[in-house]
């Protein structure tokens, strides 16, 4: 089956203001991702703050622009596409936030919110809008006596159901929650990754989900991709990503999450440093500088695709694939 | 371990708002002994922070007020003392470490000004010598290049490096006493484990007592040695970490571990806690946990279940057991 989103080489740089010598400083926010996502799947997406996974998100769906690669969605190469050819494809691809209070419009009643999606692609008659909107508004669990409400007036835990049912009120495939649990208290956190996973299910989602939190991304994903510094450093099935993580950071991510379970064994790999800027990301490949297996290829050559089975694919020396630059 | 540093009876802060008295922490009692790091969870709203804030007297003020109860500290009790007598304490024998190292650390000025101000204040040393010392402690919370961070602002410096430049600032006296509040939930993991694991070592070789505030678990179960659990503005549970971790009594507790993803709850149902943390200006009557609790009685909706220790050190608030 062929994958419902396939990202290719994908690369997005901002151009930040010109020093005073005239000379244009730019960020690599995203160099070089290349990965898929099939139906019904969700790719769990992890990495730092600052590793450009939230601008990759936004690049895939044309939130913004991207400045290189491609992203082909059931096929089609949709950044090729004039923006109004583009337009249909924009209610089979929607985004959850992670702000619940920030991304929902506090001067728009709850109704309101829900039924602009409809409006803008071309729902024009009110009653089948209120009974979509609805519907919707009972399947992510919210009370539909509430629709009149406004933002405010609801819990984090509620306004993200909200933000869900904004985003699923068009009958989408394809799914990003960008940090969709992050805000929330861990008792509400299990309560929408419950109904992000039913809903998956019912409807034969797909999702990017990203998140720092490992034990989240564990839990709901299927394959994950860790991320650091604007490139994918590996990708794996979930449960072979735990049981066997092969690049140095992906280790260190998970041996530095905290267990709620004081009888294990203390275990310590300690990353030194901080993410370097990105800025000026180091020579080579990036993670060198905090890496605790660093060799001297490292800082020369950025590592090539190591591919342990078809599934599992790291970016390192250490297992001897390297791209020549 | 050693004799008891921190003993707080009964404590009520109540914060006096237009809207009605919030109730933040209302009854809550525990105790601290030296050397020791006891862990304070619970969910935002919880009251928390608002129990940190009253042992050194931060609390919002005038609205803010220590209604009832006993905090003493070394023999000496705190909620009779007047601001000033505060002033030499904070800072000295007990300190404090906040959530945003961004907005605690004043921005106009180098971050070494801050640990030069606390050793000339509290231990009468001479603007050379504490710039000394301060590069010394910098060094001690490994800031590389001390000598030249001294003289950088924070905006200059990293997440993780302005929570070190607290941690060299709060500990810059020897406290007895460092409150930690959430002050690994701005960073990113591998920073966290960091810092984490500097306090740890610190506190060692420092010999101070920790009361860690967190809302996270694992950082309990990997940092505490006895944990007391939250919930709107009363100590539910009380116990060592294994003794919690292995047998969680409240159902409050119990839910909390439950809604945890794990490795070994894979692709299960994540245990839900229903409806949402009561709002603390009218918290429910009886058990403030009774409108969620899956296992409630007819006794829980009238009478509020006091703490009581069911096994050695381990206490519980529930009609249950």
């Amino acid at each position: 089956m062929p994958p419902l989103v396939e990202v290719v080489d994908l690369r997005k740089q901002f151009v930040l203001s010109g020093n005073r010598w005239g000379e244009k400083l730019t960020v690599d926010a995203v160099s070089g991702v290349s990965l898929t996502i099939f139906q019904g799947e969700t790719l769990g997406l992890v990495g730092e703050t600052g590793c450009g996974k939230s601008t990759l998100a936004r690049c895939i769906l044309r939130l913004v622009e991207p400045t290189g690669g491609r992203v082909l969605f059931e096929g089609k190469d949709i950044l090729s596409l004039s923006l109004r050819d583009f337009h249909p494809y924009r209610r089979r691809m929607q985004m959850v936030f992670q702000d619940p209070f920030a991304s929902l419009n506090p001067r728009k009643t709850v109704f309101a919110i829900l039924e602009e999606p409809l409006i803008i692609h071309g729902e024009r008659n009110l009653r089948i809008r209120r009974e979509k909107v609805e519907a919707i508004a009972e399947r992510v669990g919210l009370d539909v006596r509430l629709l009149r409400n406004y933002p405010h007036e609801f819990s984090g835990g509620q306004r993200q159901r909200i933000g869900i049912a904004r985003a699923l009120i068009l009958e989408p495939e394809f799914v990003v929650c960008d940090e969709p649990v992050s805000a929330l208290d861990v008792s509400i956190r299990a309560q929408i990754l419950n109904l992000l996973c039913d809903l998956q299910e019912s409807l034969r989602l797909s999702y990017l989900f990203i998140a720092h939190d490992l034990s989240v991304v564990r839990y709901i994903s299927h394959r994950v991709a860790v991320m650091y510094l604007g490139k994918i450093v590996e990708i794996a099935p979930c449960e072979e990503l735990f049981a066997n993580p092969l690049h140095p950071y992906t280790r260190a991510l998970l041996a530095a999450l905290p267990v709620p379970d004081p009888s294990r064994p203390w275990k310590r790999m300690l990353l030194e440093g901080d993410p370097p800027s990105p800025l000026r990301p180091p020579s080579g490949c990036r993670f060198h500088t905090r890496c605790p297996e660093r060799m001297d290829i490292c800082a020369v050559y950025p590592p090539g695709a190591f591919f342990l089975n078809p599934e599992h694919v790291v970016f390192c020396h250490l297992y001897g694939g390297w791209e020549m630059v | 371990m050693g004799k008891e540093l921190l003993v707080v009876e009964n404590l009520r802060t109540y914060i006096f708002t237009p809207r009605g008295v919030i109730r933040a922490v209302d009854g809550v009692s525990f105790t601290l002994d030296e050397e020791e790091t006891l862990g304070l969870v619970g969910e935002s709203g919880c009251g928390k922070s608002m129990t940190a804030l009253s042992i050194l007297k931060l609390y919002p003020k005038p609205q803010g007020r220590i209604v009832e109860g006993t905090i003493e500290f070394a023999g000496e009790s705190l909620v009779e003392k007047s601001e000033k007598e505060m002033q030499r304490i904070r800072g000295k024998s007990i300190s404090m470490i906040f959530q945003e190292p961004m907005t605690s650390l004043d921005p106009v000025f180098p971050v070494g000004e801050g640990i030069i101000e606390v050793l000339m204040v509290h231990q009468g040393l001479s603007r050379r010598e504490a710039k000394e010392r301060a590069i010394e402690l910098l060094r001690m919370v490994r800031i590389p290049e001390p000598e030249r961070r001294i003289h950088a602002y924070p905006h200059q410096l990293s997440g993780g490096m302005r929570q070190r430049v607290m941690i060299a600032q709060a500990l810059a006296c020897r406290p007895k006493l460092l409150i930690a509040d959430e002050p690994t939930t701005a960073l990113d993991v591998t920073v966290q484990a960091q810092i984490l694991e500097l306090i740890r070592t610190l506190k060692k070789e420092m010999k101070t007592a920790v009361l860690l505030i967190t809302h996270d678990l694992g950082v309990v179960a990997e940092h505490c040695e006895r944990v007391a659990v939250m919930y709107a503005g009363k100590i539910v549970e009380k116990a060592s970490v294994l003794s919690l971790f292995a047998r969680p009594l409240h159902p409050y507790t119990r839910a909390l571990l439950g809604a945890l993803p794990r490795a070994e709850s894979k692709k299960q149902r994540l245990e839900v806690i229903p409806g949402t943390v009561p709002d603390l200006l009218s918290p429910p009557p009886g058990c403030r946990f009774h409108p969620r609790c899956q296992r409630r009685i007819a006794l829980c909706f009238a009478e509020e279940p006091p703490l009581r220790e069911v096994e050695k050190g381990h206490e519980v608030a529930c009609h249950l057991l």
